[in-house]
C-alpha cells in the first residue's frame, strides 16, 4: 500500500513526460480521448469479427446439412 | 430439414438465413449504450475520457467472469450428472463466448491502465489471475479440439470446465485480499456504487446491453453446435 501511495503522488508531484498518458491539459481533464476510442473500437472489432465466424460457421453447416440431403 | 439430433430444437432464422430478432435487438441496445456512453455521458474530471473505458469492460468482465463462466460450471456438472450433449453444447458455447468477452477485457483493461497508472500493464494478482483464467478457458477450448470421441470429450471438458470455473471467486476477491493497481469493485460490492448518477445508469445500461449480446450470441453458437453433430451424425449413420 505504502509503495502505491508513493508511487501514485510521485506521478502527480513530478515533472510529467510528454510521452506519458496522464498529461494534463491546463484546467480539464487529462487529454486521453485516443485511449478510450482505441478501447472502444477493439472492443466493437472482436465482437464483429466473432459474429462474422460465427455466421460463416453456421452458413457451411447448413450447406453441409444441404449437400447431405441432396446426396441422399 | 429438422435437426435429428435427441431433443434438438429446430434450426433458427439466422441458421436458415433469416434475421435473428434476438441478435438485432441485441445489437441495437449495444450500440446504442455505444452512443449514450460516448456523447451523453459526463466526462470523468480527473480521469478524462479514457474513464468511459469502463463501459466496456467491467460489462464484459461481469458478462465474461460471472454469466459465461458460471453457466459453463452449471451446465458441466449438469452434464456429469445427466450425460444429457446439450448440456456439453452450452458448456462448450458458453466457454467459447467467455473467451471472447475477456479477450475485451484484457484489451481493454490496459488502455485504460496506460492512462490511469502510466503502465500497460502490472503483474499484480488481479490482472494475472484473469489472465491465467483466460489461459484455462483457452485450454478447455483446445482440449476439446483434441478429443474425437464424444463422450470423453463431453466428460473430461467438464471437469476441466467446473474446475477452471473455480477461480471466478478468487479473482473477485483479489482486489480485497492482495495489495493491487487494479481498482475495487464501484457497483458489485456491499455498499452503495461509488459512481454518479448519469454514470451509473449508462453502467447499468451497458451491463444489460452486453448481457443481451451474450444470449443472442450464446444462442447463435448453440444453434451451430447443434447443427454441426446432427451433421456428423447423420455422416457417421
Amino acid at each position: 500500500m505504502m509503495t502505491t501511495t508513493s508511487s501514485m503522488t510521485t506521478s502527480v508531484l513530478a515533472p510529467q513526460d510528454s510521452g506519458a498518458a496522464y498529461v494534463t491539459r491546463p484546467g480539464g481533464p487529462p487529454d486521453n480521448g485516443a485511449y478510450r476510442t482505441a478501447a472502444y473500437a477493439i472492443a466493437i472489432a472482436i465482437y464483429a469479427l466473432y459474429l462474422v465466424i460465427l455466421l460463416r460457421r453456421i452458413a457451411r453447416e447448413r450447406a453441409r446439412e444441404r449437400d447431405s440431403v441432396a446426396a441422399r | 430439414m429438422a435437426v435429428s439430433l435427441p431433443g434438438a430444437a429446430p434450426a433458427p432464422p439466422a441458421a436458415r438465413g433469416g434475421v435473428d430478432g434476438l441478435l438485432i435487438v441485441a445489437l441495437l441496445a449495444c450500440a446504442g449504450v455505444i452512443v449514450r456512453a460516448l456523447a451523453f455521458t459526463p466526462v470523468d474530471a480527473m480521469q478524462g475520457p479514457a474513464q468511459k473505458i469502463l463501459y466496456i469492460h467491467a460489462p464484459a468482465a461481469i458478462v465474461g467472469l460471472y454469466f459465461a463462466s458460471g453457466l459453463v460450471a452449471i451446465s458441466s456438472l449438469m452434464y456429469l450428472w445427466l450425460k444429457d450433449p446439450r448440456l456439453d453444447r452450452i458448456a462448450e458455447s458458453s466457454a467459447e463466448i467467455a473467451v471472447v468477452f475477456l479477450s475485451i477485457v484484457l484489451a481493454t483493461g490496459p488502455l485504460w491502465g496506460k492512462t490511469a497508472w502510466g503502465t500497460w500493464w502490472v503483474w499484480d494478482a488481479r490482472l494475472t489471475s484473469t489472465l491465467f483464467f483466460w489461459f484455462l478457458f483457452v485450454a478447455y477450448l483446445v482440449l476439446r479440439g483434441a478429443i474425437e470421441e464424444p463422450q470423453a470429450r463431453a466428460r473430461l471438458s467438464a471437469v476441466m470446465g467446473g474446475l477452471a470455473t473455480l477461480l471466478v471467486p478468487f479473482i473477485h476477491l483479489t482486489v480485497y485480499l492482495f495489495r493491487t493497481m487494479h481498482p475495487t469493485p464501484v457497483v458489485l460490492k456491499p455498499s452503495a456504487p461509488s459512481m454518479s448518477g448519469q454514470m451509473l445508469s449508462t453502467f447499468g445500461m451497458s451491463t444489460m446491453a452486453f448481457i443481451l449480446l451474450f444470449a443472442a450470441l450464446l444462442r447463435l453458437r448453440v444453434r451451430w453446435a447443434t447443427l454441426r453433430d446432427a451433421n456428423l451424425e447423420r455422416q457417421s449413420a
